[in-house]
């Protein structure tokens, strides 16, 4: 019995020969997560950064510093064409470097999501680097790539020659047939843009180590100039030996890679963040499951963030769990007991960064 | 700071607050913040305090593991006794 014809049509990428995975395809071939800098859960305003300062503006993307306040970090709206938003690191000081000294921002890229490299083994791959950047300075910059462990690293460099305007980096890097790669959940490779590194963790540029070097020897130092600015935005890292086209991706997709690492649920000035509402004799524990939003790369830390207003209970816990966090009461009493995150900007938030 | 947190369904150690952020941590070796605690105390960090009612408090400036009692603990022994938790 027949039921009619059915037309095939192939599929192919937009670069002749290419194959999917390998690093010409148009989808999923970038391994950093918010590469445009779009999704800015925790603030888009600046920040002054402390030694104890890591995740605080744009997501997935933290920040280091070994002085306090020498430079500030925010999402800006200044980008390249093709982009809506960077990141502007701003110098807050003209600060001289010691041998120890480490300014730089950074990104855990899970191993997960590099595990196809094959790095640390003969078939390793190789990989390009790419991004947008701008400063109000000109001169050879620095960053690298190292392992979980700080005991392999790839110092690079990239030229900018003109101030103030929008440059496009791109570095090469032969895959790492050597070193220990985590390829879980763990952070398989850590991603370093540096505005200033002491020589203690700067190396050779264009050469694989056995050390823990974030930028290279030599490399410009933002943080030497009062009011220097960087912004940096549209970095991808893939799998291939040039640079190709920026991998759009869209918002909720992005929103959603973030709160892998980072989540926040918080009262909006008309809705409540959450609501406890049960009944307990005194000495009960009034309890809910705060759920996660999306999947975590491990179990998170819970905090709780602004006011909770508590009714005929008080606060007791929380515990961190797998598909959440349980927000624990002790009921004072055997009427309603309430607890909610009402107002704006109360709730809470996990993190699972790396 | 931290704060050791036992559960209140069979009293054993459960999470660790962290006052600074009113974070709770949970005992899970790939959280780094879990990661960051143990390094604190194996590493003496400065201000890592360590308070429980019932288990160990860990004193700011001398950074030692002391017991309910305030019986104080050797830096070995709380090292030793961090190094039990998963």
């Amino acid at each position: 019995m027949a039921y009619g014809n059915l037309n095939v049509d192939t599929v192919t990428t937009s670069t002749a020969g290419g194959v999917l995975g390998a690093g010409n395809a148009s989808i999923m071939k970038n391994r950093i997560i918010n590469g445009a800098m779009v999704i800015a859960q925790r603030g888009t305003g600046s920040t002054s950064v402390q030694t104890s300062t890591t995740y605080v503006s744009c997501d997935r993307w933290a920040v280091e510093a070994s002085q306090n306040s020498k430079f500030t970090v925010q999402q800006s709206s200044t980008a390249p064409t093709g982009f809506n938003n960077s990141i502007l690191l701003t110098s807050s000081a003209a600060t001289s470097l010691a041998a120890g000294d480490y300014f730089a921002m950074y990104q855990g890229i899970e191993g997960y999501n590099i595990a196809d490299f094959g790095w640390g083994t003969a078939s390793a791959k190789t990989v390009t680097l790419s991004f947008w950047v701008q400063s109000s300075l000109t001169g050879t910059f620095g960053g690298s790539l190292t392992n979980n462990a700080g005991t392999r690293s790839y110092p690079f460099t990239y030229t900018i020659s003109s101030a103030n305007t929008w440059t496009q980096a791109s570095i090469t890097i032969a895959g790492e047939t050597t070193g220990t790669w985590n390829i879980t959940n763990g952070a398989g490779i850590y991603l370093y843009i540096s505005i200033g590194m002491g020589s203690t963790y700067s190396g050779t540029a264009g050469a694989w180590a056995n050390a823990n070097y974030d930028s290279a020897t030599g490399a410009t130092s933002v943080v030497g100039t009062s009011g220097a600015t960087f912004y940096i935005t549209g970095v991808q890292l893939e799998v291939g030996s040039s640079a190709t086209g920026f991998e759009y991706v869209n918002y909720q997709t992005s929103l959603a890679n973030c709160q892998r690492y980072y989540q926040q649920v918080l009262s909006d000035g008309t809705n409540y963040a959450f609501q406890l509402d049960q009944t307990g004799a005194s000495g009960a524990l009034p309890s809910i499951t705060l759920p996660l939003q999306t999947s975590m790369r491990t179990v998170p830390s819970a905090t709780i963030v602004g006011t909770i207003t508590y009714l005929n209970c008080t606060f007791s816990a929380i515990s961190p769990k797998v598909n959440g966090a349980l927000f624990q009461t002790s009921s004072t009493g055997s009427a309603r007991n309430l607890a909610y995150a009402g107002g704006t900007g109360n709730g809470y938030t996990f993190s699972a960064e790396l | 700071m931290y704060k050791l947190i036992n559960n209140n369904i069979d009293g054993k150690l459960s999470c660790i607050l962290r006052i600074a952020d009113n974070t709770w941590i949970p005992m899970n070796p790939d959280n780094t913040d879990y990661q960051a605690f143990k390094t604190a105390v194996l590493d003496q960090q400065p201000n890592t305090l360590i308070d429980n009612g019932d288990s160990f408090s860990m004193s700011s400036d001398e950074s030692i593991l002391k017991d309910a009692d305030g019986n104080s603990m050797t830096i070995d022994e709380a090292k030793a006794y961090v190094k039990t938790l998963p």
